[in-house]
């Protein structure tokens, strides 16, 4: 008896479990099939075809041939990699004092930190925007990436790794007389390798899909990131779906090549963040 | 018989560093958070009570700003959309639990189905919205199966109709938020010792009665955390509401939010739009504060 239950408890379980992952990767199938079809191709036939026939390579190539949506690429990854290196550095510096060092005005600081994660960059849009335009940055990447170098995230999980390291390795290389840069910059902060990796993740990750801000800062098409490209190309131009398929694929192609060779770093970004 | 005398043990003074040094760590991070964090905060502030516009020397108008968004029927329209987003959170906060529950089974491949519902998260939100819009299209795949099973003998224009569209922008915000909110839950049944799951278990206890008495007692900080983070996204959407409906038909999705941006960026009102800026501030500020209370959980370092 209880066997049996089990046993249909497993099957249900597994007959949940495959509706969930039609649901959750089902879309996705679709926008490769359509990719891979011909203009006269109809992508909206029941049921779809998992592989249209013939399938053909065309509509990726005429991505960057008729738009040029490989400056896209190279832009969003300029941009990705400006906030990456910039939200690292300010990350470390700034979570490295909050978590090894004692000092005057200590509790100010992580107040002013803590309070940044529940206040988001949305709520100060114009004046934010207003800034930019001050320092002249309107249509730069660096208009797009400074404001969010300072990470309210990135420094709550990097404090939560230094804080794990034992005081006696700090204490050993001090004896060894290493100064305070040494410390920080060759002993404590490989040992935090694995959370500053999961904060850039995040953070390319974050930048990459980024759409918002890049769409108020980045006025002109050359400079425009490949999500912002690709809203421009199917609200304006409204290009065939086929077409929109295949750019949509090279947009998320990088961020799911990264995720699945690297996807304990995401999980523990995640629930770094939470166990916080 | 000579005693051996014990070396004298220097005793571990706390090791004395120059005063400045955190200060000279912090500089960086501290002066881009005051500048790009709260300084826009008091500035905002500033120019919702200015007529600021591009190539204007923008002067001091009072409160006329607030006058005016009290009379906007657009903004009482749009405060209410956002409003009538939060529907997004109670979903957030249910299915990514139950579906943690379900992959938190011992059974063979269930990482692989991990993997795939997280997928969405890491996929970018316009070709999201884009896909979705594919789906959802008068003559989109959605309409095409329910047409080929007979449901409906119509076409349904999802994406047409002012009391259906914003039901849309919301399943896609579901849709990707889902995989996120369920690797919190997943971390958190960790935490839920397996012990007090199988003891009740043998007393009985069917997976309801788990639910309720073991899982959501332990589980609850881990519920707060995703009702606060997803209450706080579902006041920020904008690219779904950008790429699907343009904040149509008939304004029916313009939320708060992109109510601030297209009197900001697209009629270029900056004074008018910082006003309206200031309620999603204070709104914000509220909701997380009212959440906290409710969770009686305080940020724990």
């Amino acid at each position: 008896m209880a066997r049996s239950r089990r046993y249909l408890g497993t099957v249900l379980s597994y007959a949940a479990m495959t509706l969930g992952a039609i649901i959750f990767v089902g879309p996705l199938l679709w926008v490769i099939s359509t990719s891979l079809m011909g203009p006269d191709q109809n992508p909206f036939l029941i049921p779809p075809q998992l592989i249209p026939h013939p399938a053909t390579f065309a509509n990726y190539q005429s991505v960057f041939k008729t738009w040029p949506f490989g400056d896209y690429l190279l832009n969003s990854l300029e941009l990705a990699i400006l906030s990456v290196a910039g939200t690292g550095i300010i990350s470390t510096l700034t979570a490295y004092p909050l978590a090894r060092m004692d000092f005057a005005g200590k509790k100010i600081v992580f107040a002013l930190v803590i309070a940044t994660l529940v206040l988001p960059g949305e709520a100060v849009l114009v004046p934010r925007y207003l800034l930019v335009n001050l320092f002249g940055m309107v249509n730069t990447f660096w208009g797009v990436a400074v404001p969010g170098f300072f990470s309210g995230f990135g420094v709550f999980l990097l404090r939560q790794a230094y804080l794990t390291l034992p005081r006696e390795l700090e204490d050993a290389a001090r004896i060894d007389g290493a100064g305070e840069l040494r410390i920080f910059g060759q002993v404590m902060t490989p040992l935090i390798m694995p959370s500053l990796a999961a904060l850039a993740i995040f953070t390319f990750l974050g930048s990459w899909d980024a759409f918002l801000w890049p769409l108020i800062i980045l006025n002109s098409q050359q400079m425009y990131t490949a999500p912002l490209g690709l809203a421009y190309f199917f609200g304006y131009f409204g290009a065939s779906w086929q077409l929109i398929a295949a750019a949509s694929i090279i947009v998320i192609l990088p961020v799911i090549i990264v995720f699945v060779s690297l996807q304990r770093l995401f999980i523990n970004g995640v629930t770094g963040a939470v166990k916080g | 018989m000579r005693q051996i005398r014990s070396l004298p043990i220097r005793k571990n003074h706390a090791h004395r560093r120059a005063w400045f040094i955190p200060y000279l760590f912090l500089a960086p991070g501290i002066v881009l958070l005051i500048v790009w964090n709260y300084v826009p905060a008091v500035y905002a502030i500033w120019i919702s009570l200015t007529n600021a516009a591009p190539g204007n020397s923008s002067q001091f108008i009072g409160f006329a700003n607030y006058a005016h968004l009290l009379s906007d029927p657009s903004f009482w329209h749009s405060l209410l959309r956002s409003f009538e987003y939060l529907l997004v959170v109670p979903f957030l906060v249910i299915i990514p639990l139950l579906l943690a529950m379900l992959l938190n089974q011992r059974l063979p491949g269930v990482g692989v189905f991990r993997t795939l519902y997280f997928l969405p998260v890491v996929l970018s939100m316009v070709v999201v919205a884009i896909v979705f819009s594919q789906l959802f299209q008068t003559m989109g795949l959605l309409n095409a199966s329910l047409m080929s099973l007979r449901i409906i003998n119509q076409p349904i224009s999802w994406l047409a109709l002012p009391s259906i569209a914003i039901f849309v922008v919301m399943l896609v915000t579901v849709w990707k938020g889902i995989g996120y909110y369920m690797i919190v839950y997943l971390a958190g049944l960790q935490t839920v010792p397996q012990e007090l799951i199988d003891s009740a278990k043998v007393d009985g206890a069917n997976m309801l009665a788990r639910l309720r008495y073991v899982l959501v007692p332990m589980l609850w900080p881990f519920m707060m955390f995703v009702m606060i983070m997803a209450t706080l996204g579902a006041m920020q959407v904008f690219t779904e509401i950008y790429v699907l409906t343009g904040g149509g038909p008939l304004q029916s999705t313009t939320t708060l939010l992109f109510y601030v941006w297209q009197t900001t960026f697209s009629n270029y009102q900056f004074g008018y739009g910082a006003a309206a800026g200031e309620v999603i501030f204070v709104l914000l500020i509220a909701i997380s504060y009212l959440e906290f209370r409710l969770s009686g959980k305080r940020w724990s370092t």
